[in-house]
């Protein structure tokens, strides 16, 4: 079966460096590296705005072409990996928003406390993470109202499943 | 406030490597870097008990106001189980946003299922509490899940 490599590396200096101080007193170092058996793999760059969307659908993905699984989705059987990434850092000062990251039924995420939003990730931010395909992916942003901030999210779906 | 800077790479290689072969015709070389800010650290590592999901961070402690963008941390997880036989599948590890047993097919609360070696990465904006759930294999795994959380908001 097809395999991707993902590794990640999370390090910081100790708090009394001179330059980019940590949050320890110790450095930390953490590195880890991992092999994944793959089937498919499905990306996109999206645009952001005010508006929320579902970015991947549990039950069907594209126009519907591919059908996952359907309330059946089996523990570390169905599924894959997402890879997200706000490309707005690399853009002007006036293009970079927050991308929020949702996980169930499709609504706005803004307001504080949204139990359904996972994740902010602020311009240059990525995130790796399994998805279990049992609740639809939603994005949203704090993009001005009626703007639309082009390519700004860079999208993985890493399909380990063999039930689609 | 301290820096810490994760870095990620994904790779893979053509689908014609005679070796570890990958899932698409051209190779793949994902690379993502970053500089966070964060006001605290915290780790430990979990049993997994069969049969008994469990809390690993509760939001209430980080924040009271669940602000986009403002409040929230990063989480990275590890099983640090090991692949050891075909029946890995029996010592996942399953995240989730509920405090109940997510085993079942299709648990919407259910986020990822993270299989001995697998890793996650991602901010968390403290809006729920993360619970962690073994499958069901009838033992406990000593030391199974690593988890680490990075705090960004200045409201802890």
């Amino acid at each position: 079966m097809p395999k991707i490599t993902p590794t990640l590396t999370i390090t910081s200096k100790k708090y009394s460096s001179a330059s980019d101080a940590g949050p320890t007193t110790s450095p930390i170092v953490i590195s880890v590296t991992d092999s994944l058996d793959i089937t498919e793999v499905r990306q996109k760059v999206v645009d952001v705005s005010d508006d929320h969307a579902i970015l991947f659908a549990s039950d069907t993905e594209g126009t519907g072409i591919i059908s996952y699984t359907d309330a059946t989705e089996v523990a570390g059987t169905d599924g894959g990996f997402i890879y997200l990434r706000n490309l707005t850092g690399e853009m002007a000062a006036a293009s970079q928003v927050d991308i929020y990251i949702g996980v169930g039924t499709s609504a706005a995420l803004e307001a504080d406390a949204t139990a359904i939003r996972l994740s902010t990730l602020k311009p240059g931010e990525f995130s790796f993470f399994a998805w279990d395909l049992t609740s639809d992916i939603i994005v949203d942003s704090n993009a001005a109202a009626d703007t639309v901030i082009a390519g700004a999210l860079e999208a993985y779906f890493f399909v380990r499943t063999t039930s689609i | 406030m301290g820096v810490i800077k994760p870095t990620i790479t994904l790779t893979a290689n053509a689908s014609t490597a005679t070796t570890d072969a990958g899932p698409m015709s051209i190779a793949l070389s994902l690379s993502a870097t970053d500089s966070l800010d964060v006001t605290e650290v915290q780790s430990k590592i979990l049993d997994m008990v069969s049969l008994t999901h469990q809390i690993v961070w509760t939001h209430t402690d980080f924040t009271s106001s669940g602000a986009a963008g403002v409040d929230g941390a990063f989480l990275y997880f590890k099983n640090r189980l090991t692949d050891n036989s075909p029946v890995d599948i029996l010592h996942s590890i399953q995240i989730s946003t509920a405090d109940a047993d997510v085993d079942g097919g299709g648990e919407a609360t259910r986020l990822m299922t993270l299989r001995p070696g697998e890793f996650a990465w991602m901010p968390w904006d403290c809006t729920q509490s993360i619970y962690a759930d073994p499958l069901d294999d009838g033992v406990t795994n000593v030391g199974a899940l690593e988890c680490w959380l990075f705090v960004r908001t200045g409201t802890a």
